[in-house]
Formats: structure tokens, sequence, C-alpha cells
């Protein structure tokens, strides 16, 4: 067996200084797809009238194209029809293309989550003389929060994943360096290996996150 | 004090309010009794627009509305002016009790975090729940919750109380205690309008009983009146049915 140990080790300090761009890309991506996600569920759950039916679009086309080709035709196709687009780098394009396609998934979460808060919490709210705003900032976003974050933790594991993508627009991420070092050194398990354990290891200490969270969530409901 | 005229409410071909009038005075306690279907929840329910009645005119305190066209401000004023205590509580889950009632105070009265702490824990004391100010709502019991939600209603000081079946949902070992806690506050003369199936509860406490059925106020009167001489032949059906012994076909 033809396996380089020493070599694989040796090559994660290399790796990991790529880590913070990873994380930097999946973390603004994740912010702005949690903000769109929420006015799409918002829009989608009120059912508000012509911006309902344009959501329902806007989530149907980024859930059921893959993620490549929405990342293609907004670095590649876009400057194509409005030429001010060319000036787009590739990790803002990147950027761009992940947090639009997890909003999608994302407003299906939270139109679910919102969905599960019993009616009668809005009813009460309204009741002792809040608007329907204050209702949701205060009562049901609270609540629906807790039952939106399992899933979400699904969608951001497969977001920081998913990074990986954007060296297909040449951003030199973890997975592009891994690939530029293994042609080099042509020793491809090792590399591979070293950077599937980096994205193991960023899942596994996000998800010891998540349980604290869900735990600290999970304190008002607990008999 | 609440006055409505002619309130019609309708869901699909059902006509559930057939041209409601009703006037209660302040300090007044009234008890809506009737078959279920008789749109008594949908009456109270249409008073702060948790449904939205289809025609007809509503005051209530210091607002007013014509439920033909009526703004966004017009409707948050109306529900200002009750408050309401819901047959499954309804309580705020992710807040404690005391902040369950002290929720609105901060938000809608804009009040200090410790003055409305203080109104919160007499409110508490009052209803005999002090001790469970720092507990979630899944920690108390069915009695317990109606109580801290009677508390919520008071604490917004309405001009009426608005109580949609509050005992219905407790077992019956708890009604007792929810009760007593809404003689008690009928006895401060709080203006009240009680949905109940609780007849005995009712000519306890309501000055007043109005008798609905099929959308429709059929009889009103004193308890007396209603319970003892009651004139219409579907109240006298009504009454004896309730009142009747259970009997099993074996």
């Amino acid at each position: 067996m033809n396996f380089d140990g020493q070599y694989m080790l040796e090559v994660f300090p290399t790796l990991l200084k790529y880590l913070p761009l990873t994380l930097v890309m999946a973390v603004v991506a994740m912010i702005f797809a949690i903000a769109i996600g929420l006015v799409l569920a918002l829009i989608t759950k009120n059912r508000v009238p012509v911006l309902h039916q344009l959501a329902n679009v806007y989530i149907s086309f980024f859930r059921a194209t893959p993620t490549l080709v929405q990342l293609f035709l907004i670095y590649y196709g876009l400057p194509q029809l409005f030429p001010s687009f060319s000036a787009l780098n590739a990790l803002t394009a990147a950027i761009i293309g992940l947090s639009i396609k997890n909003s999608a998934y994302l407003a299906e979460i939270f139109r679910a989550a919102l969905g599960s808060v019993d009616n009668g919490q809005l009813e009460a709210c309204l009741a002792v003389g809040m608007t329907k705003t204050q209702a949701y900032r205060r009562i049901i976003l609270p609540q629906a929060t807790r039952n939106a974050i399992p899933a979400s933790g699904n969608t951001f594991i497969g977001l920081v994943k998913e990074t990986s993508l954007a060296f297909t627009l040449g951003v030199a991420e973890l997975f592009a360096q891994g690939k530029m070092m293994a042609s080099a050194s042509l020793k491809f398990f090792e590399i591979y290996l070293a950077v599937a354990i980096v994205y193991w290891a960023l899942t596994i200490v996000y998800s010891l996150l998540q349980e604290w969270l869900e735990k600290r969530l999970s304190k008002p409901y607990k008999n | 004090m609440i006055h409505v005229t002619n309130l019609r409410k309708q869901f699909k071909d059902l006509v559930v309010l057939d041209g409601i009038d009703i006037e209660v005075k302040q300090g007044e306690v009234v008890a809506i009794i009737g078959p279920s279907g008789s749109g008594k929840s949908t009456l109270l329910r249409c008073l702060n627009l948790l449904e939205s009645p289809d025609a007809g005119r509503i005051e209530i305190g210091q607002a007013a509305l014509d439920a033909q066209k009526y703004s966004r401000k017009e409707a948050h004023q109306l529900r200002q002016q009750t408050a309401m205590v819901f047959q499954n509580y309804n309580l705020f889950k992710n807040r404690t009790a005391l902040q369950n009632i002290t929720e609105s105070l901060i938000i809608t009265k804009k009040m200090k975090q410790s003055e409305a702490d203080k109104i919160g824990l007499a409110l508490l004391e009052q209803v005999g729940l002090a001790h469970k100010a720092d507990s979630y709502p899944i920690t108390l019991s069915g009695g317990q919750q109606q109580r801290v939600a009677i508390a919520r209603a008071l604490a917004v000081e309405p001009h009426a109380i608005l109580l949609d079946e509050p005992t219905s949902a407790l077992d019956p070992e708890l009604v007792a205690e929810v009760l007593q806690v809404i003689k008690s506050i009928a006895e401060k003369r709080t203006t009240m309008l009680i949905v109940t199936h609780e007849m005995a509860f009712a000519r306890q406490v309501a000055d007043r009983i109005i008798f609905m059925a099929d959308g429709k106020i059929v009889e009103q009167g004193t308890p007396e009146e209603i319970y003892d001489r009651p004139q219409n032949q579907r109240t006298q059906r009504f009454l004896q049915q309730i009142t009747a012994p259970v009997t099993f076909i074996s």
C-alpha cells in the first residue's frame, strides 16, 4: 500500500490557512440566506398578494436547479447581459450564489417553523393590544427559531461543503488549494483525505455549537 | 361601554351571527350561554376582531368602528379596549408567568421593567400564584395557566374582559380555582363578557344572562328571569337538556 501518513500530517497547516476563507464564505452566505429566507417565509406564510407568487417562483427555481449551474449563471452568464457585472469578483459571485440558493431552502424551513407556532399565540398577542409586528418580534419568531434550528443546521452544514464549489469560479479556497497540492505531489489520497477531515472537523465543531444553542433555547419548554 | 349594533358574520353559506345587538354597562358582568354552534364564541372573537365581522357597528370604551370599513389603526385601537381569556389559555410559551403579564405592559404601554414587574407580581398575588412567577407555562397545571392568563388580561386595565369558555379545557378538579378567581374579579365590578357552559357559575356571578341560538340573541335577562322563568321555548328546551340527569342506555 502506498500511503504517506507523514505527508498527510504535513499538509494540514497549509490547508488550514484556507479555512478562514471557507468560513467567511459559509458564514456570510448563511447570514444573507437567513435574511432573505425569513422575508420569503413571511411573504409566503402571510400570502402577501403578488409577492407571494413571485416568492414561490424564486423558491421553486433555486431549489430545483444545481448549485453549480446557478454559480455559473451568475459569474459567467450575468456579465453577458449586464456588462457592469464583469466587475464582480469570483468570491463575491460565489457568496451571492450560495446565499440565493440556500435562502430558497431556508424559506421553506422557516415557513414550516412559523406554521408550527400555534395560532393562539398570535391571537393572545393581538388580544392584549400588541401589533402584529410586535407579536412576531417578541413571541412568534423566538418560538419559530427554536423549531427551525435543527433543519437550518443541516442547511448550514450543506452550505459549508458547497463552498468548495467556489473553486470552479477560480476562488482559491480550501478544496482548490488541496487540488493544486495534489497535482504537484501526486499524493491524491493523502491530500483529499486531509481536505475531507478539515470539513468533517468543521462540521463536528458546528454541531457542538448547535447542540448548546438548542439546549439553551429549549429551556422554557422543559418540564 | 360596550355597544354593538346589528353585528353580522358569515362563514361561506353558514350565518354565524345574524344581526346581534348588545349593550353592556360599565361594571356589568354578562354571561352568554347557548348550544354549541350558536355563535357565542364567534361573537366574542368579533368584539376584538380576531374574527372580522361582515357588517355592524362596534363601540367599546373610547373606540368605535364600522365592520364594513375600518383601518388597521381603528382595529388596533378597538383591540386595546379589551383583553381576552382563551379556552386553552394561550400563554406565551417562551415567557415565564411573570413575563406573560409584563410583556404587554413593556411593549404596548412602554412601561419600565421594574414598574411592570411590580404590577405583574401584584396580579400574580391576586390570582394566588406569586410563587410561580419564574415558572414557564409548560410547568404549570391548566388551572394555574388559566389564572396567569386572567392576570395577563387584567394587567392591561381593559375596559372589558372577554372570557371565551375559560374552564372548558380544564380537568374537572381544576375548574373551581379558576371560577373562584373570576368571581373575585367580578366582585370588583370589572366589566366582563363570559361565554360559558358553567350554568350554576353563570347564575352566581352574572348580572345578566344572554341566551343565544342560531346566531341570534333569543332571550336575555337577569339570572332569575332566564333560569326560573324562561319565556322562549328554545331557552326552556336548552335549560331542560342541560339540567336533566344523564341517562345511559344499557
